[in-house]
This record gives structure tokens, sequence and C-alpha cells, in this order.
């Protein structure tokens, strides 16, 4: 069953958005990721204009990361303070990283500039979860040495403000660049970011591992949406029929692929996961490398409508 | 060419068509040098507006017409022209990026030509260049430059990624007598056809020479729940941004209510 989808302006099986959708969400119930890495360039591949991909992804993101978020409210666990201020500086990003994207398309660089960030990305952070989950199996004990207290350079900044779910009493400047950082990658990747939230939210603020997840969620999801405003204000790029295909699938695979993460231990599952996403990472490497089929391409020459 | 036309316009188009050889017939036999007759070719599609709505995946449209006296018909669809850039990749530091561009000014989106008979065959190489027909005749004249390269190498380029995506169809199409004055052609759009203000001229070739220019247009246009949500989207891009925000916290809640129960 085709449909022609409004705002990509192709027409594409409908099963076919409704599987990968499901693939998609499998893997990322599987994984307790967002997959909007995994989303993206898989859009791209299937003939998406790159534009539309990105901008719905950031749409698809809000509805795939609200369950999640949802789940974690119920049980107390986003310090929604926090998430204000990842929003304050998410806005931010999330305007330059659109203004990036227009001007890196008028200039016919958007694709590769795209795949670069995408390759170094999905390497660093696949390369780091591989060597971890190669330690940790090797010895299954590994003690944590965390203090609740480390001061840092952090400390030293102005503009502190108290985090009480977080027990925290930080400056507000380390959380708005870290919200500035993850918008401007939404909005230029397509992707919720995640992969940099979580981090940095334990290594650079020191927040507590039960809020960590769901304040993240909660962070990707306004975060998102604000790149999906911004998309749709400045590229009208966000196809809210391939949104919903996706979301549709991807709620019914998350379902399906949580049931079998759980099954699966912690270092192995975090293994695979290393390896896909250095898959996908040595594959966008490879297409950058090897000799295109066609060294040509075309474009409108006001191509963002 | 890979589409066929559906069955209904089919079976229209051949009504139409006898309809408009009788008229044609009449007129011709009735007064022939009546001032009231003087066209020697007459065109019509068997639709003037394609509506793209969500389960568009591609259509084609009937050409038909008449011609007062035996000779062959060229028949040339343009889509709507826009500035276009062609850009070469080079390989720097191991990696391929785009380099080198030209851009062409009036390049059709769409571009098909159909014949009663191979161009070759007809000998008008003159009358072909003049109006620009076939795809390796189209003017296609560049706006700027960013290469050492000849322009050339990129018009052709433009031209085999435009019949790459079916845009710029191959083959030529097939204009068919049905008798000495009836006509008819198949014109295929392919599902990713662009939008816009589409043109068919049809010249009529009798005795080695250009007897009648025709031209007739045809509009591609979204409709339905397609058309009205791109509409929106550009019209008012700020409550579009919202609502799809809203559609996608709705659907992600719904989702994790259904499977909460299950």
């Amino acid at each position: 069953m085709e449909i022609y989808l409004p705002i990509a302006e192709i027409s594409t099986n409908v099963f076919l958005l409704l599987g990968l959708g499901g693939a998609v969400g499998f893997l990322s119930g599987m994984f307790g990721i967002g997959g909007g890495f995994l989303m993206t360039p898989l859009l791209i591949f299937l003939g998406i204009p790159p534009t539309v991909a990105v901008g719905t992804g950031t749409n698809l993101i809000v509805a795939s990361s609200v369950s999640g978020m949802m789940a974690h409210w119920r049980r107390g666990n986003v310090d929604f303070r926090m998430g204000g201020i990842f929003l304050i500086g998410g806005v931010g990003g999330a305007w330059l990283g659109v203004w990036l994207f227009r001007v890196l398309s008028e200039a016919g660089q958007i694709d590769l500039v795209i795949s670069l960030f995408y390759v170094v990305f999905l390497t660093a952070i696949g390369g780091l979860m591989g060597i971890e989950s190669f330690r940790t199996t090797l010895r299954r004990r590994r003690k944590v040495r965390r203090k609740a207290h480390r001061h840092t350079w952090m400390h030293g900044l102005p503009l502190k403000l108290r985090f009480r779910r977080s027990k925290l009493y930080v400056s507000a400047l380390p959380p708005v660049a870290i919200g500035f950082m993850v918008g401007m990658l939404a909005s230029f990747m397509g992707v919720g970011g995640g992969f940099i939230m979580v981090p940095a939210m334990i290594y650079i603020l020191g927040m507590p591992t039960a809020v960590v997840v769901g304040t993240s969620l909660f962070g990707i999801v306004v975060v998102s949406a604000i790149s999906c405003f911004a998309h749709a204000l400045s590229n009208q790029n966000v196809d809210v029929i391939l949104a919903l295909l996706l979301a549709v699938g991807g709620v019914i695979g998350a379902q399906y692929g949580s049931k079998l993460g759980a099954k699966l231990r912690a270092e192995h599952l975090r293994g695979l996961l290393a390896l896909m996403v250095l898959t996908v990472g040595a594959r966008l490497a490879y297409d950058l490398v090897i000799e295109p089929d066609d060294l040509f391409s075309i474009a409108l020459l006001e191509q963002l409508r | 060419m890979r589409r066929r036309s559906p069955r209904l316009s089919r079976k229209l188009s051949v009504a139409l068509l006898a309809l408009l050889g009788v008229a044609v017939a009449g007129l011709l036999a009735a007064s022939p040098g009546a001032r009231a007759f003087e066209e020697n070719l007459i065109v019509d599609l068997s639709a003037h507006v394609i509506e793209i709505d969500s389960s568009f995946s591609g259509t084609s449209i009937l050409l038909f017409g008449a011609t007062d006296a035996p000779g062959d018909v060229i028949v040339a669809a343009r889509g709507p022209v826009e500035p276009t850039v062609v850009r070469r990749k080079r390989r720097v530091a191991g990696i391929w990026i785009n380099q080198d561009a030209v851009a062409f000014d009036a390049v059709p989106r769409y571009y098909a030509v159909a014949a009663s008979r191979p161009l070759e065959d007809l000998g008008l190489e003159d009358l072909l260049v003049e109006h620009n027909i076939g795809v390796e005749r189209l003017a296609l004249e560049p706006l700027w430059a960013a290469t050492e390269e000849p322009i050339a190498a990129f018009r052709e380029a433009l031209r085999r990624i435009m019949a790459r995506s079916a845009l710029y169809p191959t083959e030529l199409g097939e204009v068919r007598f049905i008798d000495d004055s009836l006509f008819r052609v198949t014109l295929n759009f392919p599902a990713n056809v662009p939008l816009g203000h589409y043109e068919a001229e049809i010249f009529l070739i009798q005795d080695g020479r250009m007897t009648e220019l025709k031209t007739t247009t045809l509009e591609i246009r979204k409709s339905g729940l397609s058309a009205e949500l791109f509409g929106f989207a550009n019209q008012s891009p700020a409550l579009y941004g919202l609502i799809a925000i809203a559609a996608a916290l709705v659907a992600g809640w719904v989702g994790s209510l259904v499977f909460r129960k299950v």
C-alpha cells in the first residue's frame, strides 16, 4: 500500500515505514536508546530528502521519548528544574543548528557534514562502549568509586542554583551548555542526544543515577520539541504523516524490544549496542571514502522551500 | 514508460476520440473552405489537472487530437522550470566532497518527447534545434560556473540524473495514429513528479515542414489531506510546528497507555 508523504513529496510503502519504525523501536526498547541516530540515516537511505529526514526525526523523537519520560515521572525520577535549565540552552542550540543546517544545504555540503558528524560521534561512542563492556565482561566485579560531593572546576562558576531532586547545588551554566549542545545536535542531526546528555549529567554535573534517565528523557522531549518547532518554522521540513507512521511502528517494536532486553545481561547489551553503533558508523564512513557511483548530483538552486 | 493508464481513463479517452473524430470528419466534409474551419490540428488532454492525494503513485494522461491531412506529429511535454545546480565530487583527504558546481537556468523538472516516427527519420534537424525538441537539444544555459572543467560534462550529468529519476524518460513516446487523422499518445508521470505548471507543444509535420504548432497546458497539484497539510505547513509554519509537537506528545502518551494495560 503506497502513501504519498505530503512534505517529503514522495510516495512510499506504508508497511515499509511501519516496519522501519518497528525495527528501530525494537532496538531502542532493547537497548534503552532513542534510536534517532539509526532512524535519520535509514530514512535518507530510503530516499527521503535529508532535510525532511532530520526535521521529521525531531518530531518522531518527541513521540518515542514521551512514554519513557511519563514512566519515570510517575516514579518521581524527573528533575524538572534541571530540565528547565536544559531547555534554556536548548532553545539557543536548536536555532543555531537549524541555521547551520540551512547554510550548509545552500552550500551543498549538508550531506557531507551530517555524515561526518555521525561517523565521529558513532565511532567515539561505540568505541568507548565497546571497550567498557569488554572490560566488564572480563572482570565482572568492578568497583565504582564516586563520592557524593566531588568538587571540580565546575563548582567555581557563578549563577548557582539548588536542584533538590538531584541533590545538587551547582552553577546553571554547565546545564545550559549541555542543553545548547544537545539542542544543536538534535536540530542538526535529527537525534535525541541522549548519548551526550546521559554521560554529561553523570560525569560533569554529578547527578545521581536514579534521576539521570528520567531527566534526560525529559530534556530530550523538550529539546526535540524546540528543534521540531524551529525546523517547522524555518524549513517547513517536518512531515507529520511520516512521523506518525514511524511512531506507531516504533511504539509496538519498543515493547518487544524491551522484553528481550530484560533477558540479556547489561554488559552484553552494551556490547551489542556498541557493535551496532560501530556498524552504522563504519557504513557511513565507507560511503564517504569509496568513489561514488555518480560523482555528480543535482539540487534546485533554492532548495529549502 | 512503465506505468499504464487506468482502465477508466482509457475507456473515456476512446469515447472522446470517437466523438472528436466524428466532429472533425463532419466539419471536414461539410465545409472544406468555410472560415469556421481553418485549423489543421486539434489537440486536447484527457485531463488538465492532476491531483496528487495521499494514494498517488504516478499516473498517465492521454493526449489526443486530429489533423486535417496525413502527417507526422511530435509532442514535447515539459514541467515547471527552475534554476538547478549540478555539483561534482572530488576526493579531498580521502573523502569525496562536493567541489565543483555549475548552475543552469530554467531547467525543466520534467521533460518527455513522443513522436509518430523516430525523430532522426523525420529529417528535420533544424526544426528540432529551433524548438529545442529532445532532451539532448534542451537549451540548459549556465547561470554561473565554479569549475575548471567543460560545462558540457555538467549538462550531461544533469540529463543523466533526471533520466535516472524517471523525470526525463529516455525512450521516445509513441504517437499512434488510429487512422490518417486521429492520433493519441500517453504521457506518463512517475510518483516523484514535481508540482506545477506543465506545457505540451504539439508539432504537426506535413511534406517535410512544420505546418502547425499547438500548445496545451496541464496543472499538477496536491489535493485532499496532503494538499491541506502542505499548505498548512507553508502558510502557518508556527501553528503547524505546535500541532506536530502536540500530535507527537499524544501519540507517545497513548502508546504508553495502551501497552501498560497489556
